[in-house]
């Protein structure tokens, strides 16, 4: 039965990662702590309280006739394989489904009987919470064994990896990370009756504390790893799901590095798609100005630089000027000058959020006030502040804009989730400051937090890995208002959204300077 | 498995550690053999995280509680263990086998610690700790960021090892190759401990000039540390790579160099057992720590590193395991001391030269065994010594007299070749040494004493006659730390030492640190030490200091001993002027760095220049 | 060009500020101090607390940095230093090593990320070959190098600063003399952590705010410094900062693009190679600029002569 696609609001990814790729690879060379990175909330997405579709009815729960978001995808058998073998292999060569594969190990099956199926579907397809029994799931991803781990009918467990150690300074606890998951468990029951449980291990910004605490994770019998923000952590740790069979999850990584895995899924921008968006930026907003690049010395970076370079080419825009900094060098005064030699107009700093405000406050005090592109983090322009107004920041995200109380303009499209996400702070944790640094940081977390929530409950009352996966890669549509819209089928069956979003610093009402979203939603 | 006690484990008492590794081999062998594992899989990877700190500890603890050298970069090398594995076990398709990539990692960690031992050779203690700061710093931030290195963005990753056909995939299993690992590396440091590579590095620590009299090539011995430690390195950092799977240049910087100094200081430098101890207590702690309070604790375990660093520095810099020896020195003390030695007059045997050595040149009659000859040495602006020159004949005592400041111990350390004169040559046994270093020049049978008494102050008066007898053992490294063709060298050494001891009568203190010996005493197992390997020329420098005038009496009565009976000559440095009219054939005398006079000494001290020179009876140092 | 020189003379400030107190530390104890650049940062969080948030003027927060890191070194050598008095030098650095870090972990426990800064007292500067000069920059190497002459001079022309060097080479010997040795000892840890505060309060408006750590990279280049200036010469450590600085911003323009990762860390471990292995080179030239006192004789004097 066909079913009106749901309006594709902005939507926002599951912004796991906290300040930014940036400021978090520092694990890096410093015998000091890295810099540090405000929270690291993991990238599960727990589910609002109560999310709504567009007729208003609640969306979580399972018997709900099919609204916009109900899945009603087809039912599917063992079929359709020969259908599968046309489907998606992305541009990155990933596995495709191809009968022979999907016979023998289990390969990713995206969305292939979901085109077969029908050309409606807004949401993933997936299982049919009102067809007659429950449909084996496509993907064969998961041994029997392996298939009902982490989920019961009343619970849903998931444990995330994300670098924890400065929560303490900005009173984030683990509690604080998870508001949206005890609002949900609270009020809504959980997920398809089930209870979401959540926990986090810490992995201090290192690969080899990522693969421990990815291992304690796993443990604990988990349903689904999920992965905070870590340019270092996230490889290392894809490469352990592999071996171990685990269900991973996570944030923007780069692409180099994950030919043939198959346990790990995305739905966030990779790095290399990141500084395509800044030159995406840039041909907007920029075109025909000279351009120079202030970026960090690090294999871990460099993706997203050639990225860049490479769409500035294709945009006809001119790089004049392009520096690497070693990690927390302090002293920026160098490249600053660099840019002023070349006449820059418009500089990209393509460093953690701690260093790209060192350099912009340097600029300042060289009486240099070029454009600048940079990510946007309140935490930037709340220290900065007059001085990221002259002329204002530009930045591109992966995640949505956040400022308190403040709806109008281009918050108003997702002010309901801004609402939502403050009424559920006020009920469970009033203490937390949502108009400091942090609060656009929570707010991230929060939106990701619903709209894995969503595609939780997509997977329905049968819910298990495989299905999960079928559900995920079977997903077309945009979660939350906040989010960006994801299309798995269309992808190359890992990471399942490429959009990013336009931003710029203004003054707040109440005098803070936070960032707003100019442009959301901007493809390749 | 015999019963031990705690304190014995931690103390490092070899062969102690199979008990624990048998409990934890216990643990580990289930999976492997099919059963359920006693270890869960994250515990098992933390463990063997343990056994790579321990590791990487047993190898700082190497170069710098053995050799002394000041290391703050060590996990440069580890490092270049992890790499190297993921290098070369990561060859896409080869699947070369998983050994390989060990063995790989050990060469490329000597490797690279033997250049950094390069310009260590000329620096000291805290020039060199910067210089290996700097290399930690370049190492991970620019050599592991190269992408043929550093893999790119996603790292390096390193396969698991095959076994045939099948992976071994589970963390208990790379725990269990960790252990073993573990438990070789420690036996090969107890057999370093025990050989003469390890009795070479602890005299190196102690005293330069003295390792150098011992026969000890010094430069050579320091990179030999360098490289060994290297490649402990090396292997701990292919056990990370595996264990991890994947290798990035962000986990092997200073951060984590300065992690496991810490780990060394705590334990103790100095002691495997107390490193390897803490290697575990501190990787563990944490882990403990959070699953007792919970979550309000993180971040607190580094403040409490600090913490615990610091106080272990202030108030027992010698770290848990010298925490341990303490006690267990009071214990003894409690037990009461024996009565003081009554001064007996020590009688030296007469070993023969070792077979080890080569046997003295043979002179002609009337050749001199030590010939020098117009020496100069220039300190700056002053003239320590103005062309010098003296002979001394075979089978004589020759001694060398003159007022303070004359340059009398600097011609003795031209002669020796602890330093090297600006003008002059020096022949020995005919041969014209004046460019061989000390420790050549005491192969060919040169043996000498120092003033401030040259032994390693630390080491008891038994390992002090080994450490002497180093070139009489000629084992290389292997042997040492394999025990295989060095068993019967080792046996040669140890029959001299005790012979020599009950020479000495000193068979009580045979366990006594040289250090808390009386000053006299200190002499006697000096000389001994000096003659044990049966050297030509024995070279003395004011053996009488410090001695009383009965003391001093006995010595003349030895060293006339040593001329007869032995058959040995002498070259003495001398205030005590009865002493040296008792026992010298020939003398000297030097002022302002010239040889002044020179002949029978009971004519020489009569002679007015020397009497101008040097008058009357100086009271020693 | 000028640029370059320039741009290498900022980042000299830098690192001579934390050179000075490095050398300083040296020369009065004999031990290498890991800890500069932490209890900078320490004492300027200290300053924001007190300035910044209750909003009073830059001089104060200076004060209140100032006052805290000798308070910290006093509290140092109190509860720490003088138990381990008769340690060596290596394992007394390691102690600095560990003030490092738990100044540093406690910083992030209380403070995370989230920066802090004081308010400089003066904006602008002055321009110069196209860069701006800040006050504080432009203060740096001349407060460095002041730093240096002052205790330099403090060190060999005051009883003392005698006394200080003369503790540093033989404490024993010091002791029987009667030299007040506690008291010096107390002296000298708090008083080297005035020129930390200072750096910290002078390179801190260059960079912008202070974070846990901000300061490692900066004081490696210290370090590297001072052992180029050749560890005993306060002069040394100011010119060693200069060498370093203007070599690394060399470095930086020819071969910056040359592909080897963070270039400046290759640089730092070049220098040292060159000036150690080849070590007379830097602080022969030092020495002949600024000669130290004469050796002391290593032998006791020659008997005088009495008349036959």
């Amino acid at each position: 039965m066909p079913h009106r696609p749901r309006r594709p609001a902005q939507r926002h990814r599951r912004a796991a990662a906290l300040l930014g790729l940036a400021a978090l690879s520092v694990v890096a060379a410093c015998s000091s702590a890295p810099a540090p990175d405000v929270l690291s909330a993991p990238r599960s997405t727990p589910l609002g309280t109560a999310v709504v579709g567009a007729q208003g009815q609640p969306v979580l729960d399972a018997t709900a006739p099919a609204g916009s978001a109900a899945p009603t995808g087809p039912a599917t058998g063992p079929g359709v394989p020969t259908g599968a073998a046309t489907s998606s292999v992305g541009p990155t060569g990933r596995p495709s489904a191809s009968a022979a594969v999907q016979a023998g190990a289990g390969t990713r099956a995206p969305a292939a009987t979901v085109a077969g199926g029908g050309t409606t579907p807004a949401s993933g397809g997936g299982t049919a919470a009102a067809a007659a029994g429950p449909a084996p799931a496509r993907s064969t991803l998961f041994t029997a064994g392996e298939d009902s781990i982490g989920i019961t009918p009343t619970s849903l467990r998931m444990c995330a990896h994300a670098a924890l150690t400065y929560g303490k300074a900005f009173n984030t606890d683990t509690d604080d990370l998870n508001v949206f998951w005890t609002a949900l468990n609270a009020e809504s029951n959980g997920i398809n009756g089930r209870k979401v449980e959540v926990t986090y291990e810490n992995d201090n910004y290192s690969p080899d504390t990522a693969v421990q605490a990815a291992t304690t994770c796993v443990s604990k019998k988990i349903f689904m790893l999920l992965g905070g923000i870590g340019f270092d952590q996230i490889p290392a740790v894809r490469n352990y799901v592999e071996r171990s069979h685990t269900l991973y999850l996570h944030h923007s990584a780069t692409v180099e590095g994950s030919a043939g895995q198959r346990y790990s899924f995305s739905e966030l921008p990779t790095v290399e798609r990141l500084g395509e968006g800044f030159a995406q930026l840039a041909a907007s907003k920029f075109r025909g100005k000279r351009i120079g690049i202030i970026e960090r010395d690090s294999a871990n970076w460099k993706p997203g630089v050639t990225a860049f370079k490479a769409a500035a080419a294709r945009y006809g825009l001119t790089v004049v000027a392009d520096v690497a900094v070693p990690a927390s060098a302090g002293n920026y005064t160098g490249p600053i000058t660099t840019m002023k030699n070349a006449n820059v107009d418009v500089v990209w700093i393509w460093l953690n959020a701690l260093e790209s405000t060192q350099v912009i406050k340097q600029m300042k005090a060289q009486l240099y006030s070029p454009n600048i592109m940079a990510f946007p983090f309140n935490l930037t322009t709340q220290t900065l502040g007059d001085d990221a107004l002259g002329p204002p920041l530009d930045g591109v995200a992966m995640y949505p804009a956040y400022s308190r109380g403040d709806y109008s303009g281009t918050f108003a499209s997702y002010a309901d989730d801004m609402k939502q996400f403050e009424g559920q702070y006020a009920r469970y944790r009033p203490n937390a400051d949502l108009s400091g640094a942090g609060g656009d940081l929570l707010f991230l977390n929060w939106t990701a937090q619903k709209a894995l929530a969503v595609q939780l409950a997509l997977c329905g009352k049968d819910c298990t890995r495989n299905r999960f996966v079928d559900v995920l890669t079977g997903y077309r549509g945009t979660p939350t208002s906040s989010a960006c819209p994801i299309d798995f089928p269309g992808s190359d069956g890992y990471r399942g959204a490429n959009q990013v979003t336009f931003m710029s610093s203004y003054r707040a009402p109440g005098g803070a300077v936070n960032w707003r979203e100019t442009r959301k939603c901007v493809a390749p | 498995m015999t019963a031990v006690s705690l304190p014995a484990v931690l103390a490092g008492r070899p062969g102690v550690p199979r008990v624990v590794v048998a409990l934890l081999l216990a643990a580990v062998l289930p999976p492997l053999a099919g059963a359920t594992p006693l270890l869960s899989e994250p515990h098992a990877l933390l463990l063997t995280g343990a056994c790579v700190t321990a590791m990487a500890a047993l190898s700082l603890n190497l170069l710098l509680g053995y050799a002394g050298q000041v290391s703050l970069g060590q996990y440069a090398f580890v490092g270049v263990g992890a790499f190297t594995t993921g290098i070369v076990t990561g060859v896409a398709d080869l699947r070369l086998p998983w050994l390989l990539g060990l063995l790989a990692s050990a060469v490329v960690g000597a490797g690279l610690a033997f250049l950094v031992g390069l310009p260590a050779l000329r620096l000291r203690g805290l020039y060199l700790a910067v210089v290996t700061i700097a290399v930690a710093y370049a190492a991970s931030e620019s050599l592991f960021r190269i992408d043929a290195i550093g893999g790119g963005s996603a790292g390096k990753v390193v396969p698991r090892p095959y076994v045939g056909d099948t992976a071994l995939a589970s963390n208990a299993s790379i725990l269990a190759i960790g252990l073993v690992l573990l438990v070789l590396l420690w036996r090969a440091d107890v057999n370093l401990t025990r050989s003469r590579l390890g009795r070479a590095l602890r005299v190196i620590k102690a005293d330069e000039s003295v390792a150098a009299s011992f026969g000890v090539d010094v430069a050579r011995y320091k990179l030999l540390a360098f490289s060994l430690s290297g490649a402990i390195a090396g292997i701990a950092g292919c056990l990370n790579g595996t264990a991890y799977g994947t290798v990035t240049g962000a986990g092997y910087g200073y951060a984590q160099s300065l992690a496991l100094l810490v780990v060394v200081v705590v334990g103790g430098l100095g002691s495997r057992g107390g490193v390897v101890a803490a290697a575990f207590v501190v990787t563990l702690y944490p882990e403990v720590l959070l699953s007792i309070v919970g979550d309000g604790i993180r971040g607190v375990d580094l403040v409490i590193n600090g913490v615990v660093l610091m106080a272990v520095v202030a108030f027992q810099p010698r770290g848990y395991a010298g925490a341990m020896a303490d006690a267990r020195e009071r214990r003894r003390a409690r037990q009461g001391g024996e009565p003081p030695l009554p001064p007996t007059r020590p009688s030296l045997p007469d070993l023969g030269r070792p077979s080890g050595m080569p046997t003295p040149r043979r002179i002609h009659r009337g050749e001199p065994v030590l010939h020098g000859s117009g020496i100069s040495v220039a300190f700056g602006g002053l003239q320590a010594v103005d062309g010098a020159g003296l002979r001394v004949d075979r089978g004589t005592i020759a001694a060398l007299m003159g007022p303070n400041g004359a340059g009398k111990t600097t011609l003795f350390n031209a002669l020796t070749g602890a330093l090297t004169p600006d003008a002059g040559t020096v022949h020995f046994l005919g041969e014209d040494v004046s460019s061989l270093a000390a420790h050549r020049r005491a192969a060919r049978g040169m043996g000498r004493t120092f003033q401030l008494i040259g032994l390693a102050k630390a080491e008891t008066v038994y390992e002090n006659l080994l450490i002497a007898q180093h070139l009489a053992a000629p084992y290389g490294v292997a042997a040492a730390l394999t025990t295989l063709g060095s068993r019967a060298w080792e046996r040669d050494l140890r029959d001299r030492a005790d012979a020599t001891m009950d020479g000495l009568g000193f068979g009580r203190y045979r366990d006594t640190p040289v250090g808390r010996l009386s000053h006299g005493q200190q002499r006697i197992v000096e000389i001994g030490c000096a003659l044990v390997t049966s050297p030509e020329l024995l070279m003395l420098d004011e053996p009488s200091a410090g001695m009383s005038p009965a003391a001093a009496e006995d010595l003349a009565s030895t060293l006339i001993d040593i001329r007869d009976t032995l058959g040995r000559t002498i070259l003495l440095i001398e205030h005590n002027i009865p002493l040296v009219l008792a026992t010298a054939d020939e003398l000297y005398v030097m002022d302002a760095g010239r040889v002044i006079a020179d002949g029978e000494p009971l004519e020489v001290v009569g002679r007015p220049e020397v009497v101008r020179a040097y008058l009357g009876q100086e009271v020693s140092a | 060009m000028g640029q370059v020189l320039l741009l290498g003379l900022i980042q000299a400030g830098i690192y001579a500020l934390f050179a000075v107190g490095i050398v300083f530390v040296y020369r009065a104890t004999r031990v290498l101090t890991f800890a500069g650049g932490e209890i900078g940062t320490a004492s300027l969080y200290v300053a924001a607390l007190v300035s910044t948030r209750a909003g009073l003027p830059w001089g104060v927060g200076a004060l209140a940095a100032v006052t805290s890191a000798v308070l910290l070194g006093a509290a140092f050598e109190f509860l720490l230093v003088r138990r381990a008095v008769d340690a060596d030098p290596v394992v007394l650095s390691i102690l600095t090593v560990g003030l490092a870090l738990t100044l540093l972990s406690v910083e992030t426990l209380a403070f995370g990320s989230s920066p802090q800064g004081l308010a400089p007292p003066f904006r602008g500067g002055v321009e110069l070959a196209g860069i701006v000069l800040s006050p504080t920059m432009i203060a740096s190497l001349v407060v460095a190098a002041a730093l240096g002459l002052g205790l330099q001079s403090a060190l060999r022309r005051t009883d003392f600063g005698l006394g200080i060097l003369a503790a540093a080479e033989d404490p024993a010997a010091v002791r029987l003399v009667g030299v007040p040795l506690a008291r010096i000892r107390l002296v000298v840890w708090s008083a080297s952590a005035g020129p930390a505060a200072v750096a910290a309060l002078l390179v801190e408006p260059t960079v912008g705010f202070v974070t846990p750590g901000y300061a490692s990279t900066l004081y490696l280049g210290g370090l590297v410094a001072a052992v180029l200036g050749g560890l005993t010469s306060l002069s040394g450590a100011v010119i060693g900062a200069v060498v370093l600085g203007l070599t690394e911003s060399v470095a930086q323009r020819l071969f910056g693009d040359a592909g080897i990762p963070n270039l400046n860390y290759v640089v730092d471990l070049m220098l040292l190679l060159l000036a150690l292995v080849g070590r007379n080179a830097l602080p022969g030239l030092v020495a002949w600029i600024y000669p130290p006192p004469p050796a002391a004789p290593t032998s006791t004097p020659v008997a005088e002569e009495i008349p036959a």
